[in-house]
């Protein structure tokens, strides 16, 4: 059977896998420092990301949110809820000061590749 | 927590540094208790073992999973890989024209043709192995060591590449070098004839011993694939290329002769017919320990020509402007 005269070819395929996840990566990272402003637990943290249009997979959120606490900008506690016990993530002050300068950061690239991308 | 989810999780414990292991399964399990139960109450009934590998599925195969939760490493950064790479494919291939030749060498000589295909045989096994590690070995030491290395070559640019050697200075080191190499070949080809040329009068009871026979072919190809990479960058300066390989796989050849002469047994012996009286027999062995201790100065410098080589190399490249 013959792919669709639009479908681009396989290699094509890849390429442009491999460069979402690339762009994707960097976002993740505010994605889920702009989400801790408050407080989640894995779980709801996925589920809320995912509700916002950026879904992301356990063995790739679980070892990012160890990755940025060992950097001092979240902060993590277990603590008990509905009889379970979960460990809590939110922001550290450094968090909270690193995101403030991404979050412009973000919004200046983003505008400017937007003018780039217009102007073609 | 049925069997399938336990022994999921002590199979991402295994891989897990053993400081963190048991935080970071309690908070899995945590997330896999939840999406069970989650899913359980939707369906209104017990998951089957499709349906919880599917959850645990999400989560990745346990070896991958743990090591997203260790630091990136690499033995050999990206910064480093290309020159890496040449290295390795001029040191291995050195190391199998040597190997070639020695084969070569045992059918010329006369040995059982057996002997020359076990030769080429076991390349793979004995001195492609040890020149890849070698190789690999030396890279990941200068790849721990490269921010500083960089910073060092950067700080007073000697790094920088220069522009096309031109001018007669750099002219005459070339013809010195040419007829350096000239006069060496030259003496090479004679040793074996006239054994005068390296003992002088001890020759009258001393000749070189079996393993030089086995050496002498390679030595002389390699040495006129040098002499000729001279040449060429004698005539096309813009080649200098051709002489950078041409002077790794020399510094290759050097250690792996060294490499074989420290291995023999002897590298001189009695000339034939020569009455090995007790002071001569003293004789002949207190040379072969000296040219033991000789060879192992000569291997060490070996092994520091080659990483200066590629250190040179190495800052050459990555410090290369754009």
């Amino acid at each position: 059977m013959t792919p669709p005269p639009d479908t681009p070819p396989a290699s094509e395929q890849a390429l442009f896998e491999n460069l979402r996840l690339e762009l994707r990566r960097g976002g993740l990272v505010l994605a889920v420092l702009g989400q801790l402003k408050a407080e989640h637990y894995g779980y709801t943290l996925r589920k809320a990301l995912a509700e916002r249009g950026l879904p992301v997979d356990e063995g790739t959120l679980y070892p990012l949110l160890r990755r940025l606490e060992s950097q001092g900008l979240l902060a993590s506690e277990w603590r008990e809820e509905d009889k379970r016990d979960k460990r809590f993530y939110r922001l550290s002050p450094a968090g909270r000061r690193v995101v403030r300068l991404l979050d412009a950061e973000w919004r200046g690239i983003n505008a400017s590749i937007g003018r780039i991308l217009e102007d073609q | 927590m049925t069997p399938l989810i336990d022994r999921y999780l002590h199979n991402v414990g295994l891989s897990l540094p053993a400081a963190r292991r048991d935080d970071i399964v309690r908070e899995l399990a945590e997330d896999i208790r939840t999406q069970v139960a989650d899913r359980e109450e939707e369906l209104g009934r017990s998951l089957t073992d499709a349906e919880q590998d599917a959850v645990l599925k999400q989560f990745g195969h346990p070896l991958m999973l743990a090591t997203r939760y260790g630091p990136q490493r690499h033995v050999i950064g990206p910064a480093l890989f290309p020159v890496y790479w040449m290295a390795l494919k001029i040191a291995l291939g050195g190391a199998l024209a040597v190997n070639v030749a020695l084969a070569m060498a045992f059918l010329v000589g006369g040995s059982p043709p057996a002997r020359a295909i076990g030769q080429l045989a076991s390349f793979p096994f004995t001195v492609g192995v040890m020149v890849f590690g070698w190789v690999t070995l030396v890279f990941a030491l200068l790849d721990l060591n490269l921010p500083r290395l960089m910073e060092h070559a950067w700080a007073d640019m000697k790094g920088l590449v220069l522009p096309a050697p031109e001018g007669k200075g750099r002219r005459w080191t070339l013809i010195a070098e040419i007829v350096g190499s000239t006069v060496f070949l030259l003496w090479w080809l004679t040793i074996a004839q006239t054994p005068f040329v390296v003992f002088g009068p001890a020759a009258s009871f001393l000749a070189l011993a079996p393993i030089w026979q086995q050496i002498y072919l390679p030595i002389t190809v390699i040495w006129l694939v040098s002499l000729v990479s001279l040449w060429a960058v004698l005539i096309r300066p813009d080649w200098a290329r051709v002489r950078t390989i041409g002077r790794f796989l020399t510094d290759g050849l050097s250690l792996v002769l060294a490499v074989v002469l420290l291995n023999a047994d002897a590298v001189v012996q009695f000339a034939p017919g020569v009455e090995q009286t007790e002071k001569l027999v003293a004789i002949v062995r207190f040379i072969n320990a000296q040219a033991r201790i000789v060879l192992l100065i000569w291997l060490l410098a070996s092994m520091w020509q080659i990483l200066y080589s590629t250190y040179r190399l190495v800052t050459a490249t990555s410090t290369k402007p754009r």
